[in-house]
């Protein structure tokens, strides 16, 4: 089976600073893949390589197993792409927007996008300059609705709307995608939003891949250790962030069956946990991968 | 997606249309005015038989006809340059600055198809529409100062191929629109912000104006060279402004022809050989340094000063050959937009 994106030592420098670094990761196809870490550590400059919008400094950037050839067409036709910053024409009316998707895409499904643009109440003939930032949000998901995409590339959709929209949004993006089996690759610094729509999750930080795997598998592949207060690390544990109070030190650790030995209780992490200790030590795990899972049913 | 072009664009071209309709009008009202204008006597001008001579210089100045033909001029010189910077400048720099080419470029389309429909979809109306002001300039300038010229033109001073003229009149108003245009749209693409493109948009067609102007223009066509000052008849009838020239009479030795005292086509006032005589610049520097008499010593070498100029004959010729190199450089400018589009992040 193809993945939906594979990246092979993927690099993207700006003048004298790397946007994203030696990046190898994998989308599996038909599945919803998060993709987190803070601001600036390369997760538009990943989309937007996927999306042939920039040009790699080193390695390569496959989508459905095909180069991404930022002049060729090949990829576009596969691909809906959502821009962090919402760019439309704001001069247009919602409509004409609609119009801009059909006149550019050899497929283009009018009735998908209409029936997004229904699903939030987007008034058809309001110019998109006076549509709020998330109304603007939904009009540029609609056209990316409208190309009936394979592969979905969504930098921060939800960066815009208000908690109750996000919930709104999310729901029906994975009921849509559901339905046609839509890859889904979508950024977020919110982990909280992510577990409960995403398979997989990819931890990006200071334009390095931390770690990528299922949500189940990293859950299952980490766990915490509470013991007394201690500066070195027992024997044998895989540490990726450690915290100490003036009693016990807590350890967050790769690994499934840990034996710290006398006087350290396991526990199970949550997920923000474990992303938040990745991203508290952008050393830790750089390049490791969590088994996955097989392929996810669909809707899931 | 030449629906999006002109979708995008339409306010733009519009503008530009605008802005060529109400100079069209004024030249119309132009026309009517010296139509109308007092008549101070009718004199017989050779080749046009009876000509009335009007009275152009009457009531306030702003309604002179001779101010306002100056300001028309004016404006027809500026309109290649603002109409081309006006919508070069957004084509790409636009889309950078909205980041829509974001938007546009994970659409179905190549980004070298997106830019070449822009080009095309925009620029095919600009050159239609300075076709036409050009087409209509010229008819105007005849109706105002060609058949009347010896009224008209004894106070306008204007002549074809003065270089306040020769940019405004002809076909290379259309040639410099296209090359403004693919100007403005290759810095934009270059330095993708609209305000940066229009400024150096302006500051490069200006610059090239004056290297046409000052250095190509000059030796663009075979000049005439005049040996000796012109004479005084010669002066009168190139202050007169000649816009017309005589097809049987090429050199303008009888009929007016463009020679002027300040104008482009005069230049490489110097030293010339007369026929038959050898290189005269050693002559020259010889009688300089070591004559007594330099005038004298220069006449016995046969060597003469005069005045090298284009005629109003090669006017044509001007026109095409100068029209022919801008549209080359409007080329050469598309090609480094579109590899810089296809090869630049967005």
């Amino acid at each position: 089976m193809t993945d939906a994106l594979e990246t092979i030592g993927l690099g993207r420098r700006y003048r004298s600073t790397w946007g994203l670094r030696d990046c190898s990761l994998t989308v599996r196809e038909g599945s919803v893949t998060g993709l987190v870490g803070p601001n600036g550590a390369g997760k538009s400059t990943l989309l937007r390589l996927a999306a042939g919008l920039s040009r790699p400094t080193t390695g390569s950037v496959r989508v459905f197993g095909e180069e991404v050839n930022p002049n060729g067409t090949a990829h576009l036709a596969r691909i809906g792409y959502f821009d962090q910053l919402r760019p439309l024409y704001d001069s247009f009316r919602v409509e004409e927007m609609l119009t801009f998707g059909r006149k550019l895409n050899a497929t283009w499904d009018d009735e998908a996008a209409r029936g997004w643009l229904a699903e939030f109440d987007i008034p058809l003939d309001r110019r998109v300059g006076k549509l709020s930032l998330g109304q603007q949000a939904q009009v540029a998901l609609a056209v990316c609705m409208g190309k009936r995409p394979d592969l979905l590339l969504l930098d921060e959709p939800v960066a815009a709307l208000d908690p109750l929209a996000r919930r709104q949004l999310l729901q029906t993006l994975l009921g849509t995608v559901a339905e046609r089996g839509t890859t889904v690759f979508l950024s977020s610094h919110i982990v909280s939003e992510l577990e409960p729509v995403c398979d997989d999750l990819i931890i990006l930080s200071a334009a390095r891949v931390q770690t990528s795997g299922s949500i189940e598998g990293l859950l299952a592949g980490h766990r915490v250790l509470v013991g007394p207060r201690t500066e070195a690390a027992p024997d044998g544990v895989d540490v990726v962030s450690s915290s100490s109070t003036s009693r016990q030190t807590t350890l967050l650790v790769r690994g499934t069956a840990p034996e710290p030995g006398a006087g350290w209780e396991v526990a199970e992490p949550g997920l923000e946990e474990i992303v938040l200790a990745y991203l508290a030590n952008p050393g830790a795990g750089v390049g490791t991968d969590v088994e996955r899972d097989s392929r996810p049913e669909g809707g899931t | 997606m030449i629906w999006l072009a002109l979708r995008r664009h339409r306010t733009n071209l519009l503008i530009v249309l605008g802005l060529a309709i109400a100079l069209g009008a004024w030249m119309v009202l132009v026309v009517w005015q010296f139509r109308t204008a007092p008549v101070i006597r009718t004199v017989t001008i050779p080749g046009h038989g009876l000509v009335k001579e009007r009275q152009v210089d009457y009531g306030p100045r702003l309604f002179q006809l001779t101010w306002q033909v100056t300001e028309i001029n004016a404006l027809l010189l500026l309109l290649p340059c603002v109409a081309g910077a006006l919508l070069g400048g957004p084509l790409v720099a636009g889309e950078y600055d909205d980041r829509t080419n974001r938007l546009a470029w994970t659409q179905g389309i190549s980004r070298t198809r997106w830019l070449a429909t822009k080009l095309v979809v925009v620029g095919f109306p600009l050159v239609l529409i300075t076709a036409a002001l050009a087409v209509g300039t010229h008819l105007w300038s005849f109706h105002v100062l060609g058949a009347n010229s010896g009224a008209f033109g004894a106070y306008s001073r204007f002549n074809h191929m003065l270089p306040g003229v020769f940019p405004a009149s002809g076909i290379v108003p259309v040639a410099y629109a296209l090359f403004a245009f693919a100007l403005g749209s290759t810095l934009g693409a270059l330095l993708r912000r609209t305000t940066w493109a229009i400024v150096a948009t302006v500051v490069v067609y200006g610059l090239a104006l004056l290297v046409m102007t000052t250095l190509v223009r000059p030796v663009l066509a075979p000049q005439l060279f005049v040996y000796g000052t012109p004479t005084t008849a010669q002066q009168r009838i190139l202050y007169a402004g000649g816009n017309r020239f005589d097809p049987a009479d090429p050199v303008g030795t009888a009929a007016p022809w463009a020679i002027t005292e300040y104008g482009v086509n005069v230049f490489d006032r110097g030293f010339r050989p007369r026929p038959g005589s050898p290189s005269p610049d050693a002559i020259v520097v010889r009688c300089e340094y070591h004559a007594p008499d330099v005038q004298a010593c220069i006449d016995a070498a046969h060597v003469t000063t005069g005045t090298g100029y284009q005629p109003a004959v090669n006017y044509w010729i001007l026109q095409w050959r100068e029209s022919a190199l801008y549209v080359a450089a409007a080329m050469i400018l598309i090609a480094v937009g579109l590899g810089a589009v296809r090869r630049w992040r967005a």
